[in-house]
């Protein structure tokens, strides 16, 4: 079994909360996703 | 028989069937194991299938037969590695609401850090496109012929609600966008003018959302701000005959001219541009000859120029058309293009795929990624657009339907309680399939403004492709993935 994900601690609600682009990242709202990427 | 197998210095695992009994150094406990509701699984190879729990973003890769044996709840057949990993990432549970309290943990803290976000600010000076395009999802207001453009009163108090929603809310405000109709017109430059001096003034970013036909005709207005410009979006939908057909004038002369002459003129003046290229199925295929006139126009080696794909979605219908196909078949055409064109992959890649978002940001290194609760930023109420009918609108496409709106800056500000309700209630807590769906913490229930229009409710999924547009890119790009973890 090989994680693909780079931390180990998927529990810890800081971690989970970290995205590429901010704290939550982008949504979805079709045009919003540009403005906030 | 029984088998005992040593997990750490403190924990001895002991297996009777489905039923493992733990030994701790003081305490013995018989423990049931349960499987994860969020469990994603795709075959890669006859031996490997990568794995995903979308609720904690664990992706794995794993032995076929070692996943065979969980799917089948043969837990008892494990062996003590892959099963320790198994618990930790989230794929098992040894206790029935362990899974549910961490969801419960987890909303709590993303809806704190959702909350906190600013509002943003944006405004519509225009019903009004020049533009007749193909796919317009705003052709049909119900008041267009009366509400066309804001007049001065209306702009006036936009500006006004503004004010004191950025007083109560965020103290500041952090950025204004503008948007329609379309919002550079010869009618919108003075309104346009002054949002561009009162961003300068509160030293906040601009974003306009335009389609790019009158970029020389407003430069004169926009250059003096340019440093709070963030950007310009103009979209751009192939080369010239593929566009022309698309995005014209409502005298149906086309349109791909007059906008690569705006867009060199903004990279001429330093004022980043991005370009949005709306793909479906009737232009996906001219990708290459597009990025080939981006190229030859030298925009791609410009820092000030970015690209972006866009799907052409309707939300107003679950019905699929020539135009309009299944996400996945969309992405097999998308892919077959790359494979022919590696050098697309790397400047578009997939994250016009909302189901392969989660994934991809974790093959690219992201940490971790949050599971998410609600469908967009319009279930924050994020957006607060101001329109020419005196309107507060929260999602974008909803705009010119007063039956969406959120509230109203004209003749006072208020809010529509019972309307603020259908967009910040819709949670994937409150939509009943969701709580039984493996896509929920990565997908948030679909689309509001779907669900409401089509519908007519707020409590109603609007299920996007999720299993199929998974299954299809790990078909195709699964090999890919595999090769890169596993040398």
């Amino acid at each position: 079994m090989i994680s693909l994900n780079k931390t180990k601690n998927l529990w810890n609600k800081d971690v989970t909360m970290k995205n590429l682009k901010d704290d939550i990242g982008p949504l979805c709202c079709w045009y919003w996703c540009w403005i906030v990427a | 028989m029984l088998l005992v197998l040593v997990l750490d210095s403190r924990i001895v695992f002991n297996r009777n069937n489905s039923v493992i009994t733990l030994i701790g150094s003081t305490t013995n406990w018989k423990m049931k194991l349960y499987s994860s509701k969020y469990n994603y699984s795709s075959k890669i190879n006859s031996r490997y299938s990568l794995i995903n729990n979308t609720l904690t973003g664990a992706v794995d890769i794993i032995e076929n037969n070692i996943w065979h044996l969980v799917e089948k709840s043969k837990f008892e057949l494990l062996e003590r590695y892959p099963l320790s990993n198994l618990i930790e990432r989230g794929y098992l549970y040894d206790n029935p609401d362990g899974e549910k309290r961490l969801l419960t943990k987890l909303y709590k803290s993303y809806m704190e850090k959702a909350t906190s976000r600013p509002i943003r600010f944006v405004f519509c000076p225009s019903y009004y496109c020049n533009l007749n395009c193909t796919y317009c999802f705003e052709k049909n207001f119900p008041y267009y012929n009366s509400h066309q453009f804001m007049s001065d009163v209306i702009f006036t108090k936009s500006i006004d609600a503004m004010e004191k929603l950025a007083e109560k809310y965020s103290g500041r405000v952090y950025s204004i966008e503008l948007f329609g109709g379309e919002p550079l017109l010869k009618r919108t430059k003075r309104m346009v003018k002054k949002i561009l001096e009162l961003a300068n003034f509160k030293k906040t970013s601009v974003t306009i959302v335009t389609n790019g036909v009158n970029i020389e005709k407003l430069i004169d207005i926009i250059y003096p701000h340019k440093k709070n410009i963030e950007m310009i979006q103009i979209t751009v939908d192939g080369p010239p005959e593929i566009h022309d057909r698309r995005r014209k004038y409502r005298s149906g002369r086309g349109t791909f001219n007059i906008i690569s002459k705006g867009i060199d003129l903004l990279l001429k003046n330093n004022i980043s541009t991005n370009v949005r290229i709306n793909v479906d199925n009737s232009n996906i295929e001219y990708l290459p000859q597009v990025y080939k006139y981006f190229n030859h126009k030298k925009w791609t080696s410009n820092k000030k120029f970015k690209i972006q794909l866009s799907l052409v979605i309707d939300h107003t219908s679950l019905d699929y058309n020539e135009t309009i196909t299944p996400s996945e078949v969309l992405l097999q055409k998308l892919i077959r293009i790359y494979n022919s064109y590696p050098e697309l992959e790397e400047v578009f890649g997939f994250h016009i795929f909302k189901p392969l978002r989660h994934l991809l940001d974790i093959i690219r290194g992201a940490p971790n990624i949050s599971p998410k609760f609600i469908n967009c930023e319009t279930n924050l109420l994020e957006l607060h657009i101001f329109c020419p009918d005196g309107l507060i609108y929260t999602c974008p496409e909803s705009i010119g339907y007063p039956e969406f709106a959120i509230g109203k800056f004209y003749p006072d500000l208020e809010y529509f309680e019972d309307k603020v309700k259908l967009w910040k209630e819709r949670t994937i807590f409150n939509i009943p399939e969701c709580r039984e769906c493996k896509f929920s913490p990565i997908c948030g229930g679909g689309c509001s403004y779907s669900s409401l229009s089509i519908y007519k409710g707020d409590k109603i999924p609007v299920c996007e492709r999720y299993q199929e547009v998974l299954d299809t890119f790990l078909r195709l790009r699964g090999e890919k993935i595999l090769k890169k973890y596993m040398i």
